[in-house]
């Protein structure tokens, strides 16, 4: 038994989930040691050096660590190792979007970056239009930019979102996507009324430094932003 | 637990050079057949050719018929023939000369148990002299081998010490059968250890190499899964069994462009194998491509039209796509081609047909006539053969609870685990106890294509939405004994303890999930983990 349980393979989510967790207690140096341990597992593993997604959300997490740690420069290196590890095509584009915004939200508020922080912002975009995050992001960038067009029309983009995903919210049929299709055929017809189908994205239980300036969607509202911006615009 | 930042750095400049070197590996694994672009035209042109299904069918079970009958006195002929040092089979051979046979059929979820005797035919190369004298051997020696058939105990030790190059034919099939019980049972290692062994001496065999590819795949170690299959198909490049592997591998890893290829490509090879229209099907199914999966099922129907899978596949198609009229007509002609199968091959396919029943049930639910869907799912769990039949239990469960009756839901909740619990020799215990975890090595693993994960999951939801703390800590606490090998209930009972706020625990669970994911941990051994397992339980309880 011991010969052929020496070679069963390893899996990321544990130790991704585990540090998560030691994040949202604010023990960030524990997280670290979990990230690590679950990097070395992974990387020895006979699955852990292509696409690799799950290791690559575990980088990903790594750097918001490292962030929060004050290694700025350890952090853009884990963001770089995250980045590799996605899928090149479609696939890949989820984990890629959520990447570069988390990028451009630690180049604006980390580095200060603001110019570099734009165009992470915009690859992001490019990746997934539907960021609500990301049009967020670019317009606060547009704003300390001197750019207060281009951070207004940012807001707009942002507001269609919330408008859009207010009607999706009413079972339409626009919500119906690649991805939550798997959720919907081939399934037992009782189905929905006792399964919730609206998963949480991986990306949301991470503890972001920049989460205390009021940055994400939930603590910032964007038609606020939208009657400061247009206040400053008329100035 | 903490480490220097020197040690992180050394990581971070290191590990990236073992991905370069592992793209560079990935360039070169290509698959060695070449993408087919026309298999589904060619398919339809051969379907042209069928006057109409009812003329289809019945030519079919005329076959059937002819062939039981006749497969005796053609075995008969073989022997004669073999014993004048002559084999008139046209099959491939492996390199003992025994025939490759093209039909197995072992997904995860297989519904079909196929019949291996017709594994190893006894066509051999060797003079008749050598022949008897193996023949011999075989029935003095075979004897513990064949009394040990059922006895697939954790003994890889002696699996390293066989010769399997000194076996005869007879030894060999009885090697492979093993494998494939210790598979059925659960005992994937050793079930991996002697299909190693068997490929070693039998390495054009394509049931060997599916069966190990998809034990290897069971373990997430899916290079090497696909490894064994590309090896095999370089041998055997239009082999409808490894393209088909190929698929179910690919599909899982989320490749589902190449799995398609994989599947087209199969059909293309054999195209009166049902498996990849089957497979082909429910991929476009599930991707909601109902038009194309349309397609592929109807074809895959035309040309074998007594599969049942494909009719049940049809079913679920026209169900989903709320045509109800024409998903019954689809399940009682796959039901009707059940009993057809069952009646030719004289054995109770009882596992099939509670997948029907399941659908059945859905299908009246689906009409608003839930008196009748409970009924059907009654009848799916209460069939000779197949009481274990997870999906009716479930079914029959979250109707109740869909219904807010989640009383009886709980109830029958616990009746399927109790009976699914008593079969795989887990006792009853309260969560507090010490123990409890430890429990999980010493129960009976779960057998291949178990699905009752899914069952202490929705129980799971259900106390956590409606019970309190305990009982769903009980819950949790079932689950991980009787997986206790998963490390993602361990990590949503982390989850459920945090949400309680009871932080300790979570750290010991989530240290847990963590050693049993990593492979870091795993060369302490299974004593090792053990004891760990039993440290761990002092501390939460």
């Amino acid at each position: 038994m011991f010969l052929f349980y020496f070679w069963s393979f390893s899996d990321s989510d544990p130790f991704r989930i585990y540090a998560e967790f030691e994040m949202s207690l604010s023990n960030y140096r524990r997280a670290r040691s979990i990230l690590f341990q679950g990097a070395q597992s992974s990387s020895e593993s006979s699955d852990g050096s292509l696409y690799n997604e799950k290791l690559s959300h575990l980088y990903h997490t790594w750097a918001v660590c490292e962030w929060q740690l004050g290694n700025l420069d350890r952090s853009e290196v884990l963001f770089d190792h995250s980045l590799r590890l996605t899928d090149a095509g479609t696939r890949g584009s989820d984990t890629r979007s959520f990447i570069f915004l988390s990028i451009a939200r630690f180049l604006f508020h980390a580095r200060k970056d603001f110019a570099l922080a734009q165009h992470c912002v915009s690859l992001a975009l490019t990746e997934n239009t539907r960021s609500k995050a990301s049009w967020m992001l670019w317009s606060k960038i547009a704003n300390i930019m001197g750019n207060k067009t281009l951070s207004f029309a940012c807001i707009q983009e942002a507001d269609k979102i919330s408008a859009k995903t207010r009607v999706e919210n009413r079972d339409t049929l626009e919500s119906v996507n690649n991805k939550n299709m798997n959720h919907m055929l081939r399934q037992a017809p009782w189905h929905y009324k006792i399964v919730d189908v609206n998963e949480k994205s991986w990306y949301d239980a991470i503890n972001f430094p920049d989460d205390d300036l009021n940055f994400t969607e939930e603590t910032r509202d964007s038609t606020q932003l939208l009657q400061e911006t247009v206040a400053i615009h008329k100035k | 637990m903490h480490h220097d930042n020197e040690s992180f750095d050394s990581f971070l400049s290191s590990s990236f050079d073992a991905f370069s070197a592992a793209s560079a590996l990935a360039s070169a694994i290509s698959s060695p057949t070449t993408t087919s672009s026309s298999s589904s035209r060619s398919a339809s042109s051969s379907a042209k050719n069928q006057s109409n299904d009812e003329q289809t069918l019945l030519r079919n079970e005329i076959d059937n018929i002819s062939v039981d009958t006749i497969e005796p006195l053609i075995n008969r002929r073989k022997a004669l023939l073999r014993s004048k040092q002559f084999s008139f089979s046209k099959n491939k051979k492996g390199i003992l000369g025994f025939d490759i046979i093209d039909s197995d059929d072992e997904e995860e979820n297989d519904e079909d148990d196929y019949d291996d005797a017709d594994y190893f035919p006894l066509s051999t190369p060797e003079g008749r002299d050598d022949y008897l004298t193996g023949l011999t051997k075989t029935f003095h020696e075979s004897k513990s081998v064949h009394q040990n058939e059922y006895d697939v105990g954790s003994d890889s030790v002696e699996v390293r010490d066989l010769d399997v190059y000194t076996m005869n034919n007879y030894q060999l099939r009885e090697l492979y059968l093993k494998a494939k019980y210790a598979d059925q049972k659960g005992d994937s290692q050793l079930s991996k250890a002697l299909l190693n062994k068997l490929l070693q001496v039998t390495p054009n065999d394509t049931r060997v190499m599916r069966r190990l590819a998809r034990l290897e795949i069971q373990g997430k170690n899916y290079h090497r899964g696909r490894e064994i299959l590309q090896n095999g198909l370089r041998v055997l490049p239009n082999d409808v069994n490894l393209l088909h592997g190929l698929g179910q591998l690919e599909r899982k890893c989320g490749n589902l462009n190449k799995a398609r290829e994989y599947f087209k490509e199969a059909i293309q090879a054999c195209p009166t194998v049902p498996n990849p229209y089957h497979a082909l099907g429910t991929l476009e199914h599930s991707e909601g491509n109902i038009r194309a999966s349309t397609t592929v099922l109807r074809t895959g129907l035309k040309l074998c039209p007594s599969n049942h899978r494909l009719h049940h596949a049809l079913g679920d198609l026209y169900r989903d796509a709320k045509m109800l009229d024409m998903a019954e007509k689809a399940y009682l002609r796959g039901l009707k081609c059940l009993d057809v199968d069952s009646a030719s091959k004289g054995i109770q396919m009882d596992w099939s047909r509670s997948f029907f029943y399941t659908a059945m049930s859905y299908l009246s639910y689906d009409r608003d006539d839930k008196e009748t869907s409970r009924r059907w799912l009654k009848k799916s769990i209460a069939l000779d053969h197949n009481k274990m039949h997870a999906q009716g239990w479930l079914g029959l469960a979250q109707l109740e609870e869909s219904e807010g009756h989640i009383d009886t839901a709980r109830k029958i909740y616990q009746q399927g685990l109790d009976v699914y619990e008593k079969q795989r020799g887990i006792k009853k215990f309260k969560a507090s106890s010490r123990s409890m975890l430890g429990r999980g090595d010493r129960v009976k693993p779960p057998k291949l294509g178990d699905r009752w994960l899914d069952v202490y999951e929705s129980l799971i939801r259900l106390e956590e939405k409606h019970g309190d703390y305990d009982s769903a800590n009980n819950v949790y606490s079932q689950a991980a004994t009787a997986f206790p090998r998963n490390w993602n209930i361990l990590s949503s009972w982390a989850r459920f303890q945090i949400r309680n706020d009871n932080h300790t625990r979570a750290r010991t669970l989530f240290e847990l999930a963590c050693r049993r994911a990593g492979n870091r941990y795993v060369l302490l051994g299974l004593l090792c983990d053990l004891h760990i397992i039993h440290f761990a339980c002092c501390k939460i309880y």
